[in-house]
């Protein structure tokens, strides 16, 4: 049989056999991200029978739609303002010569080769040095920046194949040079202005990096929400997140092609898009116009961890309205707000942090007396000794690391640390892939804790640890929950939020305080020393503490709350199963405090017993 | 007409066009005859306007237009790639000039019918033009052109994408399309039989600066530089010096060995250094002595080029010198000649024959 592009790789079955691996390999993680998504069960891997609820999740996920919204104002915003300028750019490129040609010219590749974490930091430092406040404004220019260049270069490449003597015979023909670019040159190089569009717009909506160092309380973009939901461990509804996503952009495609082959003018095409952007833009200056700033009220905490339909009920009660944006971890907290330009009224640290940020005076005093609910609070978590004022925070929720096993495949009893050395469950430990939480177990089962900074014992935990690493199945923090469903594994220390979550849902499973105690953690309402809606976040606090807001609070994130009078309210099973950590003896518990330069030691001692 | 006076154009040192001056009248058929990098295109380019000049003057109709942008200017090019544009129809196409100069709807539509006609294109106004044939293009482009009626349309080079042979019927049509229009046209081309063929005159160009400019017969049969004579058809060149010389003619010692006479008046003096240039077809092979051409050297046929309606013969002379015959095969088998290789023959020609060229 003749082939007309035998590129000397080989016949027929060899050939095949290889395309549709890389083929598979490349795109079956589609179709599997699609399946789950119908799953009934909350885990990601685990098949439980099909259910449309995580759309139905993901539909009434507010704080996703706003994502949505943002991300869409953004990535319209900044592809209209990177593809005229990056237009420009590209034609006086390509037309002129002048001085610092070649420069510009090298200096537009720059964002492209850039590491974007350089790009993103240096924006940042820029945005704050010349005091802009972090928002949409400095989110667009960021994506504007580097989509700039990408539409840039691949004008210039169309420019490259554009006919000079096009130009001259326009000149030729009567035409001034605006109206040439107007008739000739912009019509013939339009499908490398909408394909640079096209780009920009894809780049900007699913840029995060930059995204992350930019944004400020109202602008969290969908990318942004996305990653923060991964914090909660992967649900279903990512899953269905994505097939929405994958199914808008299988739409897009469709209609270009369609359009396309319908041979419908570029100008109109042009026109919508550029028209849909405009719109867009007006919009979003008039809604900026619009927004009345003394009514709103702008939170940093992990997504999710405010129930939505709580900060719903306040908005409807008050009239302030919540932009609500997103950190990973303690770090990136404190990383912002010493940077002092994010304008955040509410931020959600833990224990140890809040005592770091009263040392860099990055907190103002809670105005105790304003909260009429404060009394709610169960006292042994007023001032606790991070702040032993107790001026500076209101403690918000806590937790534990315990340990979550199978009932039915353990025996008992499963009430220490030791079991995770048993040699009758090889294989079947999971442990968390944190390595406070692995040092810090092993220290406490030596009888000493990761805060005493003994480097001598810190070699003793890392033998403990060596030891029982041929017996733990794997390291792992997102998805502890699919492998103990899956019964890959049978028993893992777990954080009691996620382990609460699976008990309630799989009665085999249980989640026990080892007698050994546990770490636990404390985490707490700070209002920044520079809100500018101080009172605001107070009213949400005081919302917070009403017992029976506390009470649905606790219900949904399965996390107890330090308040006297809400436990009375909860139905009976939630009550149930928060019982053991309601009834919590707090001298077992020890708050996990700084390690400031040991840090680097456990680092080091991690890395060496993941390594090997 | 148009008139260039002293024009020069430099690309830094490089000297493009030099001191170059000429007139080309109204309803001229005038044209750049040179190799590429003579400054032809470049002077074509001065007179649209996407060169400027470096020094002297372009006049259109009595007034220097040599600082206007290309959009003032009353000319308009054929470009050599056609440079139509590609996101337009036939009929935008043509219509574009027209749009520009804000001309109304009905206006519009006539001329660039009647345009399209003129280059018989009628029916292809829908088309665009990646659906066209070259010289369909090539004549799209002509139209564009015309329909604006400029004072002189300038040619880049126009039939030198096409083929072999439409390239000649279009030769032939753009010259009774010029006679039908009137339009001043300048052509611009390396193709010397092209350059023959349609001009009414022809600048022949060297380095910048015009070897020779008149009619295509005159160029050819009296060429005044050896450029000229090398770059025209082809040509053998003898040296030689004056040996005696009248008005009516002269006699030359060639390679200093061989007494010719030659009977044409020429501004040389006993004793000068020349060139005698004679044209293959004007020489003549024979075993013996002519009458009528009475001028003959020896040499030995070395090779036979056969091209069809003649045969090239390469004869080398005493002196080592190559000279080329070419004789008419129909006359030949007519006469039943038959010239062997390495044999010795006579080089004959006429005493009218031939150009003279002080060395």
């Amino acid at each position: 049989m003749a082939r007309n592009n035998d590129l000397g790789l080989g016949t027929g079955l060899w050939l095949r056999v290889a395309t549709w691996l890389s083929v598979a390999f490349l795109f079956l993680p589609i179709p599997i991200l699609i399946i789950f998504s119908f799953n009934a069960s909350r885990q990601v891997t685990h098949w439980e029978g099909f259910s449309l609820k995580w759309y139905a999740v993901a539909f009434a996920d507010r704080a996703l739609w706003t994502g949505v919204q943002n991300s869409l104002i953004i990535a319209a915003v900044s592809t209209l303002l990177a593809t005229v300028l990056g237009t420009a750019a590209a034609l006086a490129l390509s037309k002129y010569t002048f001085r610092g040609r070649v420069l510009f010219q090298n200096l537009i590749y720059i964002p492209i080769i850039l590491p974007e974490i350089i790009f993103g930091l240096s924006l940042l430092a820029l945005f704050i040095l010349i005091r802009m406040p972090l928002g949409f404004t400095s989110v667009i220019c960021a994506h504007v920046t580097f989509s700039l260049s990408f539409v840039a270069l691949i004008v210039l490449a169309r420019l490259h194949q554009f006919d000079r003597r096009l130009e001259e015979a326009s000149l030729d023909l009567g035409a001034n040079r605006l109206q040439t670019l107007r008739y000739v040159i912009l019509p013939v190089i339009a499908p490398g202005i909408v394909s640079g569009a096209m780009f920009a717009f894809t780049l900007s909506l699913d840029d995060f990096v930059s995204t992350l160092f930019t944004a400020g309380a109202n602008s969290t973009t969908l990318p942004l929400r996305i990653y923060s939901l991964v914090k909660y461990g992967v649900t279903p509804e990512l899953n269905a997140i994505s097939t929405l996503l994958i199914l808008v952009t299988l739409a897009a495609l469709l209609a270009g092609h369609y359009l396309q082959r319908r041979a419908v003018s570029q100008r109109l095409v042009l026109g919508l898009g550029g028209g849909t952007a405009a719109l867009v833009a007006v919009l979003l200056i008039v809604s900026i116009a619009l927004a009345d700033d003394r009514h709103t009220l702008n939170v940093y905490n992990y997504a999710g961890y405010f129930p939505d339909s709580i900060l719903a009920d306040f908005e409807k009660e008050t009239g302030i309205r919540i932009n609500y944006s997103y950190f990973n971890d303690n770090e990136e907290l404190l990383s912002r707000l010493s940077l002092g330009a994010c304008d955040y009224d509410l931020v959600v640290p833990s224990d140890y942090m809040v005592r770091t940020m009263i040392k860099l005076k990055l907190l103002a005093r809670i105005n105790r007396e304003s909260l009429a609910n404060y009394a709610n609070l169960d006292e042994r978590f007023t001032r606790m000794e991070f702040d032993p004022t107790g001026e500076y925070y209101i403690p918000y929720t806590y937790g534990c690391t315990g340990l979550l096993y199978n009932r039915e495949l353990t025996q008992p009893p499963v009430d220490s640390w030791r079991v995770l050395w048993d040699e009758r469950y090889k294989g079947r430990i999971l442990m968390l892939d944190d390595m406070r939480e692995c040092f810090g177990l092993a220290f406490r089962l030596l009888g000493g804790s990761l805060t005493d900074r003994d480097p001598r014992m810190l070699q003793d935990a890392l033998a403990l640890l060596r030891k029982q690493k041929p017996l733990v199945l794997r390291y792992d923090s997102n998805t502890v929950d699919s492998i103990l469903l899956s019964r890959e594994a049978y028993l893992a220390p777990y954080w009691s939020g996620g382990g609460l979550r699976l008990t309630k849902d799989h009665p085999e499973f249980e989640f026990a305080i080892p007698r050994e105690g546990v770490p636990m953690f404390v985490d707490t309402f700070c209002i920044p020393r520079d809100a500018r809606h101080k009172e605001n976040a107070e009213r949400l606090i005081d919302f917070m503490l009403r017992p029976d807001i506390a009470a649905r609070c606790m219900e949904e994130l399965l996390y107890p709350m330090p308040n006297t009078q809400a436990p009375a309210l909860l139905p009976e099973d939630i009550h149930a199963l928060l019982q053991p950590m309601l009834t919590l003896d707090l001298k077992k518990l020890q708050l996990v405090g700084e390690l400031g330069e040991f840090n680097k030691d456990v680092d080091r001692a991690w890395t060496e017993l993941r390594s090997r | 007409m148009l008139e260039l006076i002293n024009v020069t154009r430099k690309y830094g040192d490089v000297v493009a066009v030099n001191d170059v001056s000429l007139t080309v009248a109204k309803g001229e058929f005038f044209c750049l005859l040179g190799s590429s990098g003579c400054g032809k295109t470049t002077i074509l380019r001065m007179v649209a306007g996407f060169e400027k000049r470096t020094s002297g003057q372009i006049i259109l109709n009595g007034r220097d237009m040599g600082d206007d942008p290309p959009y003032c200017r009353d000319v308009n090019t054929v470009f050599q790639n056609y440079a139509l544009f590609p996101h337009m129809t036939v009929f935008e196409n043509v219509a574009y000039g027209l749009r520009i100069r804000k001309c109304n709807t009905a206006e519009i539509g006539t001329r660039v019918m009647e345009a399209l006609g003129q280059v018989r294109l009628s029916g292809f106004e829908e088309r665009r033009p990646d659906q066209l044939s070259g010289g369909q293009q090539q004549r799209v482009a002509l139209a564009r052109a015309l329909v604006n009626r400029p004072s002189i349309l300038l040619l880049d080079e126009p039939l030198s994408a096409l083929d072999k042979k439409i390239a000649e019927q279009t030769r032939l049509e753009l010259t009774e399309l010029q006679r039908r229009v009137g339009i001043t046209f300048i052509y611009v081309t390396h193709n010397q039989t092209e350059a023959l063929a349609l001009a009414d005159r022809v600048a022949v160009m060297h380095n910048g600066v015009i070897e020779q400019c008149g009619p295509p017969g005159e160029i050819y049969e009296h060429p005044k530089t050896r450029f000229v004579a090398d770059f025209i058809g082809s040509m053998n060149f003898l040296d030689g010096q004056v040996t005696t010389a009248t008005d009516r003619g002269c006699r030359l010692r060639l390679a200093e060995r061989w007494d010719v006479e030659i009977d044409k008046a020429s501004p040389v003096a006993p004793g000068n250094r020349v060139l005698y240039c004679l044209r293959p077809e004007q020489l003549r092979l024979s075993l013996l002595p002519a009458r009528d051409f009475e001028n003959s050297v020896p040499g030995v046929l070395r090779r036979k080029v056969f091209e069809g309606d003649a045969t090239l013969y390469l004869l080398e002379l005493a002196n080592g010198q190559m000279v080329t015959v070419s004789q008419n095969n129909y006359i030949a088998r007519l006469a039943r000649d038959f010239y062997e290789l390495n044999q010795e023959y006579l080089l004959l020609w006429s005493r009218t024959s031939g150009e003279i060229i002080r060395a």
